[in-house]
Parts: C-alpha cells; sequence; structure tokens
C-alpha cells in the first residue's frame, strides 16, 4: 500500500471507512513511521479542534430577540388597526345615512359629494381667511412696537422723572380695574 | 424536548414561547457559526439576532420534509454574504476561492513535517487555530465551522450548500490542512 494521503487520514480518524480499507490503513500505520507521525500530528489537531471553547450568549439573547420581534409587529399591527377602524367607522356612518335618509344609492352618493364639495369649499375659504388675518398679523406686531417705542421714547424726552412714574402707576391701575372689571362682567354675569 | 417541526407550527399558530424556545435550541450554535466568520463578538450577537428575525418573518415558508437546522443555517449562510457585500467586503470568497483550486486531495503527506504536537501544548494549538482561521478562505472556514464547532454532518452542509457530499467532504479536510499549515509555520 502505499503512503497516506491527509484525506486519508481525517477519514480513517473519523472511521468513515469501509471495515477492509480501515484494516489496510491500520497495517500499513503499523509498519510506517511516516505515517504514524502524520496520524499522530492530525490526532493531537483534531483533538484541539474538537476541544475549541464555545462563545457564549448573553443570558437575555432570547428575550431581547423576541422583543425585537414583537415591538416591530405590533408598531405594524396599531397602524392596521387604526386604518381598519377609521375605515370601518366611514363605511359605518355611510350606511347609517343611506338607511336613515331613505334615499337611494345613487342620491346618496349624490348628496354626499355636494355636503362634501361644499364643506372643502368652506373650509379653503377658512383657510385663506385664517391665512390673511395671520399675515396681517405678523405685519401690524412690528409697526405697532414701532409707535409704541417712539411714543415711549419722546415722553420720557419732554417729562420730568416724576410724572414718568406717575403716569406708569396711572396706567398699571387702569389695567388692574379693566382686567378686574372685565373678569367680574364675564365671570359672574354682573350689569354695570 | 419538542421536536423543531412542532415549535415551527405552534410559532406559526401564533405561540410566540414556541419561537422563544427555537431561539434558546439555536443561539448558541449561531453564534459560533457567525462569530467565527466575522470574528467580532457584538456584531456577531447582532447578526445573530438578526438571522432570528429574518426566520421568523420566513418561518411560513420552511418546509417541513427539510431539516430545521439545515433551513435555519441556510438563511443565516446567505444573510453573512449578503452583510459582507453591503460592507464591500469580498463576498465572493465565499464561494469560490483561489486556493481551493489548487489543493490536490491524493498527494502524500510530505516525509518531514514540523511536529506541530512537539512544539505546542494543546491549549496553544487551540488558540493558533482561531488565529488561523482568520487566515483561510470564509468558504472554507464555514464549512469548518459547520463540521466541527456545529458538529454538522457532512450530509446536513451538502444540504445546507447544495453540493455533493464528497465536494463537501474534501473542502473540510482542505480547510483543516490549510489551517494545519498555519499552524506548521509557527513552529
Amino acid at each position: 500500500m502505499n503512503c497516506l494521503t491527509p484525506d486519508q487520514i481525517y477519514l480513517y480518524l473519523e472511521k468513515d471507512l469501509p471495515p477492509e480499507e480501515m484494516n489496510r490503513i491500520s497495517s500499513h500505520i503499523a509498519s510506517c513511521q511516516k505515517c504514524r507521525i502524520g496520524l499522530k500530528e492530525r490526532t493531537v489537531f483534531m483533538e484541539a479542534v474538537e476541544s475549541l471553547p464555545l462563545l457564549q450568549v448573553p443570558p437575555d439573547f432570547a428575550q431581547q430577540v423576541m422583543a425585537r420581534i414583537f415591538t416591530a409587529k405590533s408598531s405594524v399591527r396599531v397602524w392596521i388597526a387604526g386604518l381598519a377602524t377609521g375605515f370601518s367607522l366611514v363605511i359605518a356612518i355611510f350606511l347609517a345615512a343611506f338607511l336613515q335618509s331613505g334615499f337611494s344609492l345613487s342620491e346618496l352618493f349624490i348628496q354626499l359629494n355636494r355636503s362634501l364639495w361644499t364643506f372643502i369649499s368652506n373650509l379653503s375659504v377658512f383657510f385663506v381667511k385664517t391665512i390673511k388675518i395671520i399675515s396681517l398679523v405678523f405685519d401690524l406686531i412690528p409697526k405697532l412696537s414701532g409707535y409704541i417705542y417712539t411714543t415711549l421714547t419722546s415722553i420720557t424726552s419732554v417729562v420730568g422723572i416724576e410724572v414718568q412714574v406717575t403716569l406708569i402707576a396711572l396706567t398699571i391701575l387702569m389695567s388692574f380695574a379693566a382686567y378686574f372689571g372685565l373678569r367680574r362682567k364675564i365671570w359672574t354675569g354682573e350689569k354695570t | 424536548m419538542y421536536e423543531d417541526k412542532d415549535l415551527v407550527r405552534r410559532t406559526l399558530e401564533g405561540e410566540k414561547e414556541a419561537f422563544e424556545m427555537i431561539i434558546k435550541k439555536y443561539q448558541t450554535p449561531l453564534l459560533n457559526y457567525i462569530g467565527r466568520m466575522v470574528r467580532e463578538r457584538e456584531l456577531a450577537l447582532d447578526l445573530t439576532q438578526d438571522v432570528f428575525i429574518k426566520t421568523y418573518a420566513s418561518l411560513h415558508t420552511y418546509q417541513p420534509e427539510h431539516k430545521f437546522s439545515t433551513w435555519l443555517f441556510k438563511i443565516a449562510s446567505n444573510y453573512t454574504i449578503d452583510y459582507w457585500r453591503k460592507k464591500k467586503i469580498d463576498a465572493h470568497s465565499i464561494d469560490t476561492s483561489k486556493d481551493e483550486d489548487n489543493y490536490r486531495p491524493s498527494v502524500q503527506i510530505p516525509a518531514n513535517e514540523p511536529s506541530v504536537v512537539k512544539k505546542f501544548e494543546l491549549s496553544e494549538i487551540r488558540e493558533k487555530i482561531e488565529r488561523a482561521l482568520e487566515k483561510i478562505q470564509p468558504s472554507l472556514r464555514e464549512l469548518f465551522v459547520w463540521r466541527h464547532i456545529n458538529e454538522f454532518s457532512y450530509e446536513e452542509i451538502a444540504e445546507i450548500k447544495g453540493l455533493p457530499v464528497g465536494t463537501i467532504k474534501n473542502k473540510v479536510f482542505q480547510a483543516k490542512e490549510m489551517i494545519r499549515k498555519h499552524l506548521e509555520a509557527a513552529v
């Protein structure tokens, strides 16, 4: 028999050969020092391979994976449930309107279409007006603060410190009086 | 102990605990496979989690006539290759290798092999094997890990890779000889 190849040695070590082949290799090894050394080297190598340490998993690993799976899944479920509820609600309202109104289905669609259109046109007018008011307010605020600043500067340059203090005190007093008067009127309904 | 197929069926029926049992059963083998492939513990833990999530998502496609473990490791193998592709690491090397083409299984062992046994203790050999694993082609490393760390049979590995059993055996022997060459170089 020829000397062994590495593959033959590994198959021999794993006993992955027919019995007669195992016997032939055993006989050859007994008589061949080179193959005996080769077998010894690979036996120890395989012993080291088979006893390589295992990497350890953190104790809460499975819980972490489960949390990742079911958090992602439940957030998708919440979205789907929300959409389904909204859709069902719209269908239910439509059905209730259909049963209550006594209209035919086509009439109901026409009515619904009209109401929707009116609602959208009113809403768009409301939006345009709101935007106009907001832009006006934004225009007015800097102008108004400019006027207040100019007025205050002119007053302080004309009148003395005593008069300024008196004016400020009077303004504060009048503001308080106006505030409490208004509050009383609103909350108690008292007529003046 | 529950059968994998029962656990899969119960998971598909909505029993969360059944999938948790699958995770607990395969977390260590999977981490040891992915850990030896990417060589970074934290990354390996993240990828192992991803593999379980991917497995859960595609559980309905599992065919019970196949072994669950081989199906799971096939997902893990594809996921690792995808990860390397995304990271622009040479993913091609996990499928083919230049070194594999040069291997001749019929060559007899040489007369004067350096003796690793005489030079190193068993614990030192183990350390050197771990380091040598990094140096061999991923395609061979994967088969070596499946055979000797995950303890799959050659038939199971052949099923995962879709290759003949003989080819798998040759490649595993080749991986072992390449690791041994790295060990001999240290003598």
